[in-house]
């Protein structure tokens, strides 16, 4: 996905005569708004900025949905102090921060700089967003399989797990021929109740032990 | 602490699902890993109390959200029914 968004940036660089580099604000893993794509290094640090000051083009865009344009750094000051100073320390003079988004959901921001004022016009918003919507559907679509591949990651690792605990019912089912699959899972709640552990645990202790010759597992 | 023979209602299931923030599905994962064998839907009937689980589903319910529990360092709060 990384790659993908940053071809995005890139093209859209390419695309915006003023723009000399871009940015993508996005949730980073912590739920945190980070610059989590660049073309240059500078854009992080700027953004850095507002993150930290809760104020700024970037986070505005994404929050209210709408394209937001400084020409001028230091005429944006008061708007966005913190950040017009950062972008004015980096020889940033004006910025254009295009939302990204998927159906009803702000999912970041695609995010332009450019070390002249003004340097952005009506025609460049146009054209960004074009680029910024592209990025919103791999965006999109890359936390969408990320979503799957967890619930996948989930799924596998709770048959593991059960796989293990149907194991040792089986184990304890093997010793005592009364028991029956409901007695044995009796048999396993019970333990881990008395012992204030998880099942699985209990169930893994049964299997190693089980394993292990000459070790007779109490239950 | 939990005790064993109680025949109430899923809404103090319901209420410990609310309390660990599980979403269903990740309640339904979990009920899966101990033993359960009922969907998702089903699942989530239960938890709007559109049906009642088994006591024996109750009880996979019950220790799922116990396994989470014992996480954050309590004591099996979720009673089990007796079969």
């Amino acid at each position: 996905m990384g790659d993908t968004l940053l071809e995005v940036s890139r093209i859209t660089v390419d695309a915006v005569p003023a723009a000399e580099m871009a940015g993508i604000t996005m949730l980073s893993e912590h739920g945190t708004p980070t610059t989590a794509v660049f073309t240059d290094p500078l854009a992080p640090e700027i953004d850095a900025a507002q993150y930290e000051s809760g104020a700024g083009p970037c986070l505005d865009a994404w929050r209210q949905r709408r394209v937001v344009r400084i020409d001028d750094t230091s005429a944006g000051a008061g708007q966005y102090p913190a950040f017009s100073k950062a972008a004015a320390a980096h020889g940033v003079e004006s910025v254009l921060s295009l939302p990204l988004i998927a159906g009803s959901n702000g999912l970041g921001a695609l995010n332009l700089y450019a070390r002249r004022s003004g340097g952005f016009t009506t025609d460049d918003e146009t054209l960004g967003l074009e680029l910024a919507s592209a990025a919103a559907i791999v965006l999109a679509n890359a936390s969408a399989y990320w979503e799957a591949n967890q619930l996948s990651e989930q799924l596998n690792q709770a048959m593991r797990s059960r796989a293990v605990i149907e194991q040792a019912k089986g184990i304890l089912m093997a010793r005592s021929p009364d028991l029956g699959p409901d007695e044995a899972f009796e048999v396993l709640r019970k333990a881990s109740q008395r012992e204030n552990v998880k099942l699985r645990d209990i169930a893994q202790r049964i299997v190693d032990r089980t394993a292990t010759p000459g070790v007779v597992e109490g239950g | 602490m939990s005790s064993d023979g109680w025949a109430g209602s899923f809404t103090e299931i319901a209420d410990g699902r609310r309390r660990l923030g599980l979403t269903p599905m990740a309640l339904w994962i979990a009920y899966f890993e101990v033993g359960g064998n009922a969907t998702l839907g089903e699942v989530e009937g239960w938890l709007a109390g559109a049906s009642q689980p088994s006591d024996r589903d109750h009880n996979f319910i019950a220790q799922a959200l116990n396994d989470h529990f014992v996480e954050l360092g309590l004591d099996h709060p979720m009673r089990y029914r007796l079969g």
